[in-house]
C-alpha cells in the first residue's frame, strides 16, 4: 500500500501529473453533474418523489445556512452545497472496491481548503467591501492584525488537516483491518467510515459557511463602526451599547451568527461573534 | 512527503468547475422550482385573500342591501300601516257620515212622517172640530146668529176698499186680481178673507147672498136694506142656501166673495193651525243625538 502522504501520477497531461485522485474526482464530478442534470429535468409545480428529494436537499441546506449563520442562503448555496456533496460522495467512494477517495489525498483537501480560504476573502470583500474586509483584521485594534491574519491561515489549514486526517485514517484503518482479518470483519468499520465521511462533509461545509459569514459580518461591523478602538472592543465583547445610539443611523442590521454546527439553536442577541469563538468551534 | 502543486491547482479547478456546473444544473433549477412553487402558493394565497376580501366586501354590501331592504320594508310597512290607519279613519268617517246621513234622513223621514201624521191628525182634529162645532152650532138660535152675522157683515162691508166694493157690486168688470191694490194694512186677518172665485162665481152681474139656512122674508129684507144702504148701486140680488156654511151670511159676485160664516172662520182657523210651527217632539232622535 502506497503512503497516503504521496501521490503517484498515472499519466501526464503536459506538465500536469494526473493521479488516481484526480481521475476519481472527474468521475465523481461526472456522476454528480449527470445525476443532477438527469434529476432536474422536467421539474414541475407538483413534485414527484425525485423532485421532492431534491427540494428536500435544497431546503435542508438553506435551513442549515440560515440557522447556522443567520444570513440569506442564496449567495452561499452553490458553494457550500457543492462542497458538502463533493466531500460526501468522495468520502463514500471509499466503499467501492479499488477506489481510493480523493479526500484521502492531501492535494484534494488542500485544494478544498484553498477554495474556502479564497471564498472567505471573496465573500468578505463582496459583503463588506475591500475597506471593510481589511478593517476587520484590525479588530478589536491594530495590534491584532498579525494574529487575525494568522488565524485566517490556521483555521483554513486546520480544515485541511482535519478532513485529510479523518478520511485518510479511516481508509488506512480499514485497509489494515482488511489485510489482517477476514472478509466480513471490516464491515462495521466501513459503516463507521460512512458516518465519519458524512460528519466530515457536514463539518467542512458548516465551518466554511461559518468562516465566510463571520468574515462578512465582521467586515460590515468594522466598516460601520467608529475608529475608536474602545467602542469597537466593547461592541465586539457584546456589552457595549455606546455606539448603538450614536451610530444607529449608520448601522447595517446584520443578524448575529450562531455557529453551532451540530445542534442549531435559535438566534439570540448575545451571541459571540469574535474570531475566538470560531476558533473554539473549529477545535471541536 | 511531497506536495503536488499541480494536483492542488487541478483539484481546485475541478471543484470550481463542479461548483459552477452544479449551480447550473442542480441548485438554481431546484431553488427556482421551490421559489416558483412558493410564488404560486403565495399568489394562490393572495388570490384567496382577495377572494376572501371580495367575499367580505360582497357580504358587507349584501348586509347593507339587506339592511336597506329591511329598512325599506319597515318604512313600507309603516307607510302601509299609516295609510291603512288613515284609510280606516277615512272609511270610519265615511261610515259615520253615511250613518249620520242615514240617521238624519231617517230623522227627516220620521219628522216628515210625524209632520204628515200631525197634519193628518190636525186635519182630522179640524174635521172633528168642525163636525163638533157644526153639531154644537146647529141647535143655536138661528135668528140671533143671523143677527150677529148680519152685524159682522155690515162691519166687513164698511172696511172694504173702493176696489173691493166695485169688484163685489160688479162695477169692476173683469178686473185682474193681480192689479188689485194691496189691502189696508190695518185690516189684518180680515183682508185674507177676501178672495176671487172666478170658477164658482155666478155668471152675470149678480150678487149672491148665501146663508146656511133659508132666511125669512124679514131677514132677507133686512139684508137687502143693509146692502142697499152700504153698496148702492147694487146689482141684482139672489139668495142661496148652503148648509156647509154652518151659519153666517156671505156675499159672492162674479169676481169677489166676502166670507162671513162659521165655515170660513173654521177654514181660517184651520189654516192658522196648519201654518203654526209644529212643536218638536220630546223624544226626537235628533235631540237625543245632541244630548248624547
Amino acid at each position: 500500500m502506497n503512503s497516503p502522504l504521496t501521490s503517484e501520477a498515472l499519466f501526464h497531461l503536459g506538465p500536469v501529473p494526473i493521479t488516481a485522485a484526480i481521475i476519481t474526482t472527474w468521475v465523481i464530478m461526472a456522476v454528480l453533474v449527470a445525476g443532477a442534470w438527469g434529476m432536474t429535468r422536467r421539474l414541475t409545480l407538483i413534485p414527484d418523489r425525485r423532485q421532492a428529494a431534491l427540494e428536500l436537499l435544497v431546503s435542508t441546506l438553506d435551513v442549515q445556512i440560515r440557522e447556522t449563520s443567520g444570513v440569506e442562503p442564496t449567495p452561499y448555496r452553490s458553494f457550500i452545497g457543492t462542497l458538502f456533496l463533493f466531500i460526501l460522495v468522495a468520502n463514500l467512494s471509499s466503499l467501492l472496491p479499488g477506489v481510493e477517495p480523493p479526500t484521502a489525498q492531501m492535494e484534494t483537501d488542500a485544494a478544498l481548503a484553498l477554495l474556502v480560504f479564497v471564498s472567505i476573502i471573496w465573500f468578505g470583500i463582496r459583503g463588506a467591501g475591500v475597506k471593510g474586509y481589511l478593517k476587520s483584521f484590525a479588530a478589536p485594534n491594530v495590534v491584532m492584525i498579525p494574529l487575525n491574519i494568522l488565524e485566517s491561515l490556521t483555521r483554513t489549514f486546520s480544515m485541511f488537516v482535519r478532513l485529510f486526517g479523518n478520511v485518510m485514517s479511516g481508509v488506512f484503518v480499514i485497509g489494515i483491518v482488511a489485510s489482517l482479518a477476514g472478509l466480513l470483519v471490516p464491515i462495521p468499520l466501513m459503516a463507521l467510515d460512512l458516518l465519519t465521511g458524512l460528519v466530515q462533509a457536514y463539518i467542512f461545509a458548516i465551518l466554511a459557511l461559518v468562516f465566510i459569514a463571520s468574515t462578512v459580518e465582521e467586515g460590515r461591523a468594522s466598516f460601520n463602526s467608529e475608529p475608536d478602538s474602545r467602542t469597537s472592543a466593547s461592541a465586539r465583547n457584546g456589552d457595549g451599547d455606546g455606539d448603538k445610539d450614536k451610530d444607529s443611523a449608520h448601522q447595517t442590521v446584520v443578524p448575529p451568527l450562531t455557529p453551532q454546527p451540530l445542534t442549531p439553536q435559535p438566534l439570540t442577541s448575545q451571541q459571540p461573534t469574535s474570531r475566538t469563538s470560531t476558533s473554539q468551534q473549529e477545535n471541536s | 512527503m511531497t506536495i503536488d502543486w499541480w494536483g492542488i491547482g487541478l483539484q481546485a479547478l475541478n471543484v470550481l468547475i463542479l461548483i459552477w456546473l452544479l449551480s447550473r444544473v442542480l441548485w438554481k433549477p431546484v431553488s427556482q422550482a421551490i421559489e416558483q412553487r412558493r410564488a404560486t402558493a403565495q399568489a394562490t394565497l393572495d388570490a384567496a385573500d382577495d377572494a376572501h376580501t371580495e367575499a367580505d366586501r360582497r357580504l358587507a354590501s349584501l348586509n347593507a342591501a339587506h339592511a336597506n331592504i329591511a329598512a325599506e320594508r319597515s318604512a313600507l310597512l309603516k307607510e302601509s300601516s299609516l295609510k291603512a290607519e288613515a284609510q280606516g279613519r277615512e272609511t270610519l268617517a265615511q261610515a259615520r257620515q253615511q250613518a249620520e246621513a242615514l240617521l238624519s234622513s231617517a230623522h227627516d223621514a220620521i219628522t216628515r212622517e210625524s209632520d204628515l201624521i200631525r197634519q193628518q191628525d190636525t186635519q182630522h182634529a179640524l174635521s172633528l172640530a168642525v163636525a163638533i162645532a157644526t153639531r154644537l152650532l146647529a141647535p143655536l138660535d138661528n135668528a140671533a146668529v143671523h143677527a150677529a152675522f148680519r152685524e159682522r157683515l155690515h162691519h166687513k162691508i164698511t172696511t172694504l176698499t173702493r176696489h173691493e166694493r166695485d169688484a163685489l157690486t160688479g162695477a169692476l168688470q173683469h178686473a185682474p186680481a193681480a192689479k188689485q191694490p194691496p189691502a189696508h194694512p190695518a185690516r189684518g186677518a180680515e183682508a185674507a178673507m177676501t178672495r176671487e172665485i172666478a170658477d164658482t162665481a155666478p155668471s152675470g152681474n149678480v150678487l149672491s147672498i148665501i146663508t146656511a139656512a133659508q132666511l125669512s122674508a124679514t131677514q132677507q129684507a133686512e139684508l137687502k136694506d143693509l146692502l142697499t144702504r152700504e153698496l148702492a148701486p147694487l146689482p141684482s140680488l139672489r139668495f142661496e142656501v148652503e148648509p156647509a156654511l154652518l151659519g153666517g151670511v156671505e156675499l159672492r159676485s162674479a169676481h169677489f166673495a166676502l166670507n162671513n160664516s162659521w165655515q170660513s172662520d173654521l177654514s181660517v182657523l184651520a189654516k192658522a193651525f196648519e201654518a203654526m210651527p209644529t212643536p218638536p217632539s220630546a223624544s226626537s232622535p235628533r235631540e237625543t243625538q245632541h244630548v248624547s
